[in-house]
């Protein structure tokens, strides 16, 4: 529980936020200064190379624009075999930067009597050699230096060649054909050539300072590799046969672009150094070849690499510092809480008087420990009121538990009531929904053989309405004379009870007599709920007839009145609307029907039985609601033949 | 101790190989050091030949070293070349004969730009077609005479330049050379088209085991010792291509030759398919068919004028 606490999940949000902030800023500088290096080393890259494809290519066009030149002399001047030797010597020693130059003729073309006829001048040492080139073992027609140009009828470049007798060194040999205008035609007579040595590639591309591991080399126009670092493979290798060797069939597509003559860019992993990098490459036009240039990943991006290391560094340290300036924090932070939580919980415990700690600042603690502070005086005084509204209720309490004794005292209670007389009997009950109700019952005898009986219902429930049942009770008792009829004794409470009364509450009220000596009822009903008649033949009926409204509410009324007549084991069931309004917990009522359908099976029973049996059934149907009104229940069963 | 008999009997062996006087002999291979030639190395290197009795030297071949020359000069005594070459050189009035017949096919071939679209025998004509000048052309002027087919023949040496630059349409090569050349100078193999001359009825077999009459006659037992351990030393070299390789490679660097492992690499494994095309063993036998087939094709194309009799000129193993 500690661990998860609030210092845990600050710094655990915090610090998880910080790192994926200062880690995309990360991301970001690195790879925006990884792409501009980039274009920067690109550029740079791109202007090297050109500057060294513009070497190689102007001292390769300086020497091509001689051989053209003497193909051009050629074609206009004839010359004799001295004169033409003489031209040539006098080319290779005035140009310090060709190797050997020869003029090569088609047969016959030159001597009549000569298949072969090319004086070719070349260097040894600081001198020049003569030697006339062609022979049985030298048929120089089907050399590429000779046929190439010859069957294409282009000057061009040879694929460079090791010369067997000038010192094993590299060479290429530029070739130009010439011809004779006769007669308007152009006839073909043979290719002028000169020799120059490619030994200065080497230290070319040596000084192209491509950081300490990075180097340039050059490929012929079929791929073979000229010049390159690892010397071994000059002349031996093609690019492709490299891509081979290695299984780097990529190289071998790189290469068909190089020697098209295109130009690229790439990613490249040097098989020769075995380093991760770039490959730069550019075609030299004149002659077909193409100077590559390859720089490692490592070096080019170390200064980089060096700044994330020490960037990660800070980073680290910032994040430590980080966590250790928010524990620190949180400490503060919680401790006091921590004390608050307790002290909160003591006087959640009912210790008021827990003294606050002494907190300085405006802060949210200060602020919270003021609540608290606050929170305990309020607490404290409710507390005290409490106890006085709790001593108050309980004192109103046992007075309605008196007034409950003394309404309960008011109305009969004593069963069965008239236990000498065979001619009736009576039973009742009146369950309040409170402590007090406004329901009531009575019964009486008016004379030996009148018994008058009565139920009621006062609007509104509790001590109020215990009162007003209490003064109708009272007026009941007061105004019921041997001599008078029920409308009269109902008409005469109802004046009663209609004057000052302020609260305009009312009763509804079922007053009956019954003659025992003939079982004639006479009876009014102001406003109440029918009662059922259950014949002692097993039929029930309700006893209908509502003679006024009920009492209370007009003064001026004049009542009317009912009579049943009752045969031997007949009876009388009364009830309040406790009964038939009586809720379950749905809210569905009990209903009049259910009242009815219960009564069937209560004929020839005794009141004792219907009253309890009822009330049984009623707090059965509602189960656990609430009671939410007064349950009466008056029952009369008359034994008397007739 | 049955073991140790062995190993003595082994060692005496040795002993007497080591004791007796061994015979020299000048080999030529008809090309420049390369893997062609990777059994007669092996046989060399691996003290075959010695076992054999022999002390061969093995000479640079090439353009300046023609082997039929050579061998008619008396300058070496044993060449390899190929079957029709040596069949020319016999109706030339060389005396040469055929001491063990290397391969049993053919590994020349024509090939084209697929942009070309040449796609049948037909299609050659009026091109440009290159063909080596040497003794390696009859077979390729075969297949132009077998289709009629008129078309400018470009001789050229011994590069594939000029066919590279599209100085020529086609282009004559050998599968184990040249096809492979091409391919290492960026040509795609799916670029090409191939006329495989065994599948235009012209599988005949090319190189060779060559030697004089009379020396054959006066050293026949080492002409049948020097062909056995060049086919035992060509087992070896299939069988160790690696080493094989290294050696074949320490020949040419030693003359200059332009060496590439990959390109010798390519070349050991075509000659393996090619020498072992008819089975696991070579047999070094020339049959008369064949004989017969490519004497005839020289005939028609007018290289010779008569057919120089089988018996006198196949001196290969069946024939003892």
């Amino acid at each position: 529980m500690k661990t998860t606490g609030l210092g845990f999940k600050l710094a655990l949000y915090i610090i998880s936020t910080t790192v994926v902030i200062s880690g995309t800023m990360f991301w970001l500088n690195h790879t925006t200064s990884r792409s501009l290096l980039m274009k920067n080393v690109r550029e740079n890259a791109q202007n090297l190379t050109q500057a060294n494809v513009n070497r190689i290519e102007g001292r390769l066009n300086k020497v091509a624009k001689i051989p053209e030149n003497e193909a051009h002399v050629l074609e206009q001047f004839k010359f004799n075999r001295t004169g033409l030797k003489d031209y040539v010597e006098l080319i290779v020693s005035s140009n310090e930067d060709i190797f050997g130059s020869c003029v090569a003729w088609e047969p016959y073309r030159f001597l009549e009597d000569s298949l072969y006829f090319a004086p070719y001048y070349y260097r040894d040492g600081d001198s020049l050699r003569y030697e006339s080139l062609g022979g049985e073992d030298y048929q120089y027609f089907y050399q590429d230096w000779y046929q190439i140009p010859a069957i294409t009828q282009i000057p061009a470049w040879s694929e460079p060649y090791f010369d067997e007798g000038g010192g094993n060194i590299i060479m290429s040999t530029y070739s130009v054909p010439f011809y004779e205008f006769k007669d308007g035609n152009k006839e073909f007579s043979g290719v002028v050539t000169v020799d120059i040595s490619l030994e200065w590639l080497d230290e070319l591309l040596a000084s192209m300072k491509i950081f300490e591991s990075g180097y340039a080399f050059l490929i012929s126009s079929n791929g073979t590799i000229i010049a390159h670092p690892q010397e071994n493979i000059e002349m031996n290798q093609t690019i492709f046969s490299v891509a081979e060797e290695n299984n780097r069939p990529e190289l071998r597509e790189v290469g068909r672009k190089m020697i098209k003559g295109e130009s690229g860019f790439l990613e490249y992993e040097s098989i020769y150094t075995g380093k991760v990098g770039y490959m730069l490459y550019k075609p030299l036009a004149s002659t077909g070849w193409s100077l590559v240039m390859v720089f490692p990943k490592d070096e080019l991006f170390a200064d980089l690499n060096e700044l994330n290391e020490r960037l990660l560094a800070v980073g680290i340290i910032g994040l430590g510092l980080l966590l250790f300036t928010i524990m620190l924090i949180s400490q503060r932070i919680t401790r006091p809480l921590t004390h608050l939580a307790k002290i909160t919980q003591n006087i959640g415990g009912g210790n008021f008087d827990v003294e606050l700690p002494d907190v300085h600042g405006k802060d949210e603690i200060a602020q919270l420990n003021h609540s608290i502070g606050q929170m305990q005086d309020e607490l404290g005084n409710y507390f005290t009121d409490l106890k006085d509204t709790t001593a108050a209720k309980e004192r109103i309490e046992s007075e309605l538990k008196i007034a409950h004794d003394i309404q309960q005292g008011i109305i009969p209670k004593i069963f069965p009531p008239f236990p000498d007389r065979e001619d009736v009997d009576l039973y009742a009950i009146l369950d309040p929904a409170r402590d007090v109700g406004g329901d009531l019952y009575d019964f009486f005898f008016l004379d030996d053989y009148k018994l008058c009986f009565a139920i009621g219902d006062v609007s509104g429930k509790g001590v109020p309405a215990s009162l007003f049942m209490a003064i109708t009770r009272t007026l009941l008792r007061a105004k019921a004379q041997n001599d008078m009829a029920v409308q009269d004794i109902v008409k005469s409470m109802n004046l009663e009870l209609c004057q000052g009364n302020e609260n305009s509450m009312f009763v509804t009220f079922f007053l009956g007599i019954i003659d025992l000596k003939t079982g004639h009822v006479d009876y009014c009903n102001a406003g109440h709920n029918h009662p059922w008649l259950l014949n002692e033949n097993g039929t029930i009926q309700e006893v209908k007839g509502t003679h006024g409204t009920p009492l209370g509410i007009f003064d001026d009324i004049d009542y009317k009145s009912g009579q049943i007549t009752l045969n031997k084991c007949d009876s009388i069931v009364m009830f309040t609307d406790g009964i038939t309004e009586a809720m379950d917990k749905n809210d569905a009522l009990f209903t009049d029907q259910r009242l009815a359908d219960f009564l069937k099976d209560y004929t020839r029973k005794s009141p004792k039985t219907i009253t309890m049996d009822l009330l049984r059934e009623v707090k059965a149907f509602a189960h656990d609601a609430v009671q939410s009104d007064d349950i009466t229940i008056l029952s009369l069963t008359y034994y008397l033949e007739k | 101790m049955q073991r140790y008999i062995l190993f003595l009997c082994m060692l005496m062996h040795v002993w007497s190989i080591k004791a007796q006087e061994l015979t020299e002999v000048s080999y030529l291979p008809h090309w420049l050091h390369q893997a062609q030639f990777a059994g007669y190395y092996m046989a060399k290197e691996k003290g075959i030949y010695e076992k054999y009795g022999l002390d061969v030297e093995i000479l640079p071949g090439g353009p300046n070293a023609p082997a039929m020359e050579m061998l008619a000069s008396g300058d070496v005594d044993i060449t390899s070349g190929f079957l029709s070459g040596a069949i020319k050189a016999e109706a030339r009035g060389i005396e040469v004969v055929n001491i063990g017949q290397v391969s049993q096919r053919s590994a020349s071939m024509y090939i084209v730009r697929k942009t070309d679209s040449i796609w049948n025998p037909e299609d050659f004509n009026n091109k440009k077609i290159g063909i080596w000048r040497s003794d390696f052309r009859e077979l390729p002027m075969a297949f132009l005479n077998k289709y009629h087919i008129e078309a400018e023949v470009v001789p050229i040496t011994c590069t594939v330049n000029l066919f590279l630059r599209g100085g020529i349409d086609v282009l004559c090569v050998m599968w184990y050379n040249e096809y492979h050349q091409v391919i290492n100078f960026g040509i795609n193999q799916d670029e090409l088209q191939v006329f495989d001359f065994n599948e235009y009825d012209l599988d005949i077999p090319e190189d060779a085991i060559l030697t004089r009459q009379q020396y054959f006659q006066e050293n026949t037992m080492i002409c049948r010792k020097f062909v056995e351990a060049t086919f035992e030393g060509w087992a070896y070299a299939f069988d160790h291509k690696a080493e094989a390789l290294d050696v074949v490679i320490r020949y040419m660097k030693q003359y200059n030759i332009p060496a590439n492992y990959a390109h010798q690499k390519w070349m050991l494994n075509r000659m393996e398919d090619i020498l072992l095309a008819d089975g696991p063993e070579m047999t070094g036998e020339l049959s008369q068919k064949d004989y017969m087939n490519t004497a005839g094709m020289l005939l028609q194309s007018g290289a010779i004028k008569r057919i120089p009799v089988f018996q006198k000129f196949n001196k290969t193993p069946s024939q003892k």
